[in-house]
């Protein structure tokens, strides 16, 4: 019975993307794949931000790594898409790695700032190096994927819905990682630096090479973030891989969907990239109505999205413990 | 020597924002990176009362500081003395939520385009070899001023003394009968305020915009982080550290990549001093 019902969520996301793909409609198609986007950065993030507590605020930087990296392969030197998907998250790792020790130095606000400032200098590299990155224009020519695999099953990678099925395989290879790394001792002992760091190092790990694990796996996989979406979009500029819209939006997802938790990634980009998509609205509203559901959220739910089955049960079993004690008086 | 004197005029206004956000960091521990948007409101506001309603220059500039210390209040009062229980990881969320709630406001408002406050004094000082607007030393010896009575107020008043007890144990301060939830309005205030007060005098001598805010709530927390957190004296030597840091950068190496030198600095100083350049042993 546990089983199946550990089963539920994901026949329920495979039945969504089935049903996004049917439709054919390329607006709710994009939408999807900008869902899975944000799912996917979130999801790497939690290895850092919600199993071992730190706050990383400068997610953008691996993302936008990614997507210039990948926008050089594809517009420079005319590479497929798979050598980006294989090389950027390599890349990510590697810097993580060599300046991981540095910033991990650091923790609580030091390393949410000092990771900011990483996200900062990034954002003022794309818009000032235009030799390499185009500058504030950006660059263009990013060609998807064109045919994959035969016969029927072949699909086509230039096409919208083609695109989605390769987001959406990567995607779920990731959430099936992240799934058995919940289970894994390495996701233990980060979870044991996060509630106390002294203490797991007294037990014989060394916790810097955690942490800069979980630092790089995140910047790693916000860099494959990086390669999809600069196939998805075909056109790259700074503004997307901007604080407010990058690493503060991977942190916010996270954090609405609930922190360390498997689901909350998946629950936080549907609501979070969803609600601005049914807004039909000026800008600036949208902007104002944004953060006021943010506002609300955390308030209402500390913990995010994935605790509120928890949260309702208990306030419903609170409710029927006083309903019975009311009897019993 | 221009140089210097840019960098020790944009240094002041970081100086004024750090000091501010230590004292409100340092005694009720929220990481309000919305620190920065009192300071946007005080130097966005007195421009429109003139305009709009002929209300004159100094008028205009205290009820933009007093906007600001409004605002403090009203972070404390409504927002974060009510969440004081919640993990650090929501504040953090509620403070960045709260920047974009307000500036997108204030973009609504008042636009995004740079401008500034006119009507200040407009001498300008020759002193070897460098252009020394008036106002910048107006600024200058504003931020030494309020720096020097908040260390003042702090050390040796009795509110400054409760103060550092609620920096150094809320708990224990609670149960020693401080009205903590009124002392946490108080920290608020005099933070935003000081905030609200380097707005207000910023936007008589340099360009203000209506987005400003979280870049300088940012750069406030590095002045901190160099600091070495909770010593009001490291942050005023931070803000002009940093100011000096980037207009040398900017002259000397690239003027696009202005911010990258601080943060760069930033990061230098975690790789060599990870507790601040000036960490002493004291609280608030």
């Amino acid at each position: 019975m546990h089983r199946l019902t550990a089963f539920l969520p994901w026949l329920l996301l495979l039945a969504a993307m089935a049903a996004v793909l049917a439709t054919g409609n390329g607006y709710y198609v994009t939408v999807a794949m900008l869902m899975m986007l944000w799912a996917i950065l979130a999801l790497g993030l939690n290895f850092i931000l919600g199993y071992a507590g730190y706050f990383h605020l400068g997610l953008g930087a691996f993302y936008g790594l990614g997507a210039y990296g990948a926008a050089a392969f594809s517009a420079s030197y005319q590479m497929p898409m798979i050598v980006a998907l294989l090389v950027m998250p390599a890349a990510g790792a590697l810097i993580s790695v060599v300046i991981g020790p540095l910033m991990l130095r650091t923790r609580d606000l030091h390393f949410a700032v000092a990771t900011l400032a990483l996200g900062m200098i990034v954002s003022d590299v794309t818009n000032n190096w235009v030799a390499v990155t185009g500058g504030p224009m950006g660059m263009g020519g990013i060609s998807r994927p064109g045919q994959i695999g035969i016969g029927a099953l072949s699909i086509d990678g230039a096409t919208t819905s083609g695109m989605f099925i390769i987001t959406a395989a990567i995607f779920l290879a990731l959430m099936i990682v992240a799934a058995i790394a919940r289970r894994s001792d390495f996701v233990l002992i980060l979870r044991g630096i996060k509630s106390d760091d002294m203490m797991t190092r007294s037990l014989g790990f060394s916790t810097t090479r955690y942490k800069v694990a979980a630092f790089a796996i995140a910047g790693a996989i916000a860099s494959v973030g990086g390669v999809l979406y600069a196939h998805i979009v075909q056109y790259i500029s700074p503004e997307p891989f901007t604080f407010f819209a990058a690493s503060f939006q991977a942190f916010v997802v996270l954090a609405v969907g609930g922190l360390g938790s498997l689901w909350g990634p998946v629950l936080g980009s549907v609501l979070l990239t969803g609600l601005p998509e049914i807004l039909e609205m000026d800008p600036h509203v949208k902007l104002l109505v944004y953060g006021a559901v943010l506002l609300i959220v955390t308030i209402v739910l500390p913990r995010g999205l994935a605790s509120m089955g928890r949260v309702l049960s208990a306030r419903a079993r609170a409710s029927a413990n006083a309903k019975t004690k009311e009897k019993q008086t | 020597m221009q140089d210097i004197v840019n960098g020790l005029a944009q240094g002041t206004i970081y100086s004024m924002a750090g000091v501010g956000l230590v004292l409100i960091f340092s005694v009720v521990r929220v990481p309000n990176f919305a620190h920065g948007e009192p300071l946007m409101v005080a130097a966005m506001l007195p421009l429109t009362l003139m305009t709009f309603y002929g209300v004159p220059l100094p008028l205009a500039l205290l009820i933009g500081i007093a906007a600001a210390i409004a605002m403090g209040v009203f972070f404390s009062a409504a927002v974060f003395a009510r969440l004081s229980r919640y993990p650090e990881v929501a504040l953090l969320i509620v403070s960045l939520a709260l920047v974009v709630l307000i500036s997108s406001a204030a973009v609504m408002l008042w636009g995004d385009s740079p401008r500034q406050t006119p009507g200040g004094p407009d001498i300008i000082l020759d002193l070897l070899g460098a252009r020394i607007p008036i106002m910048w030393l107006v600024i200058m010896v504003t931020a030494l001023a309020s720096t020097v009575a908040l260390d003042f107020f702090i050390s040796h008043t009795s509110p400054g003394r409760i103060m550092r007890a609620m920096a150094l144990n809320p708990f224990a301060a609670q149960l020693m009968g401080i009205p903590v939830k009124r002392y946490h309005a108080l920290a608020f205030a005099i933070g935003s305020g000081l905030a609200g007060l380097a707005g207000a005098l910023f936007s008589l001598a340099f360009a203000v915009q209506s987005t400003m805010g979280a870049a300088l709530a940012l750069k406030a927390f590095i002045v901190i982080i160099f600091a070495g957190m909770g010593s009001i004296w490291g942050a005023f030597a931070g803000g002009l550290l940093l100011g000096l840091v980037e207009s040398f950068g900017a002259s000397y190496i690239s003027s696009g990549y202005r911010d990258t030198f601080g943060f760069v600095f930033l990061l230098a100083v975690l790789l060599i001093r990870p507790a601040g350049l000036f960490a002493r042993k004291t609280n608030a």
